[in-house]
């Protein structure tokens, strides 16, 4: 149960990482187009970077070849009609009333987790333009440490009470 | 503070021969939980006390109990 929960956790933030790098390379395009938009040249030429979409994809596809093991192998099974079993994360998968309250517990802690977090990330924002020379993406990283914040506090509340 | 339910399944699974994976799967919840249970970590709902219970065919009050003054 541990194993399983530390690999939906690193996946998750594997995942995160991936989606911060991919909002970065739009950012990148966006201001190509800008450009463009602006100079009107005649041929239009902007690239973007897909390499964080095609890892996520990857990663998302090997973690669901795992999980459909481990469940078969384990006997559980995903209840509910085909959308929910299709997108409900795996961590808020229950089997019983004992695993329902410490998912419940877990969210909890995220939610106070969020709004310990935010004053923090706010005021950190303030320090952008001291650091944009050689972090221009730090408010996407400001941006994806909220999710961050939240997963970590629901997989140790988990953690501690599996 | 937390309260605590005293409960006799680990000693009721030994006298009727059953393992913490058997009991489970006949009051369907995981093993995990039964172990919660006989730990007294984690207080079972009512329904699941009765499904206890009834595997044990014993009132609820032979079973968990406040005080754990079982005679």
């Amino acid at each position: 149960m541990k194993k399983r929960l530390i690999i939906i956790y690193v996946y998750t933030v594997l995942a995160l990482i991936l989606i911060g790098w991919q909002v970065g390379a739009y950012l990148d395009t966006f201001v190509q187009v800008n450009q463009i938009v602006k100079e009107n040249p005649e041929e239009w030429f902007f690239y973007m970077n897909i390499a964080p979409l095609i890892w996520l994809g990857l990663l998302t596809i090997i973690l669901y070849i795992y999980l459909s093991y481990d469940n078969k192998k384990k006997g559980l099974k995903k209840r509910g009609r085909f959308l929910r079993r299709t997108f409900l994360p795996e961590e808020l998968v229950e089997n019983d009333e004992r695993e329902q309250m410490i998912t419940g517990r877990a969210c909890r802690n995220a939610y106070i987790a969020m709004w310990v977090a935010m004053p923090f990330l706010a005021i950190s924002l303030a320090f952008y333009p001291f650091v944009q020379s050689f972090l221009p993406y730090f408010p996407i990283i400001v941006f994806m440490c909220l999710p961050l914040t939240m997963i970590t506090t629901f997989h140790v509340t988990i953690w501690r009470r599996i | 503070m937390e309260e605590i339910l005293y409960n006799r399944v680990k000693e009721l699974r030994a006298r009727y021969n059953l393992t913490q994976e058997k009991l489970a799967k006949q009051v369907g919840v995981t093993r995990q939980t039964i172990a919660a249970v006989e730990k007294r970590e984690y207080v079972p709902s009512a329904l699941l006390a009765l499904k206890i219970c009834r595997v044990f065919k014993l009132k609820m009050e032979d079973v968990f109990s406040l005080e754990g003054d079982w005679k």
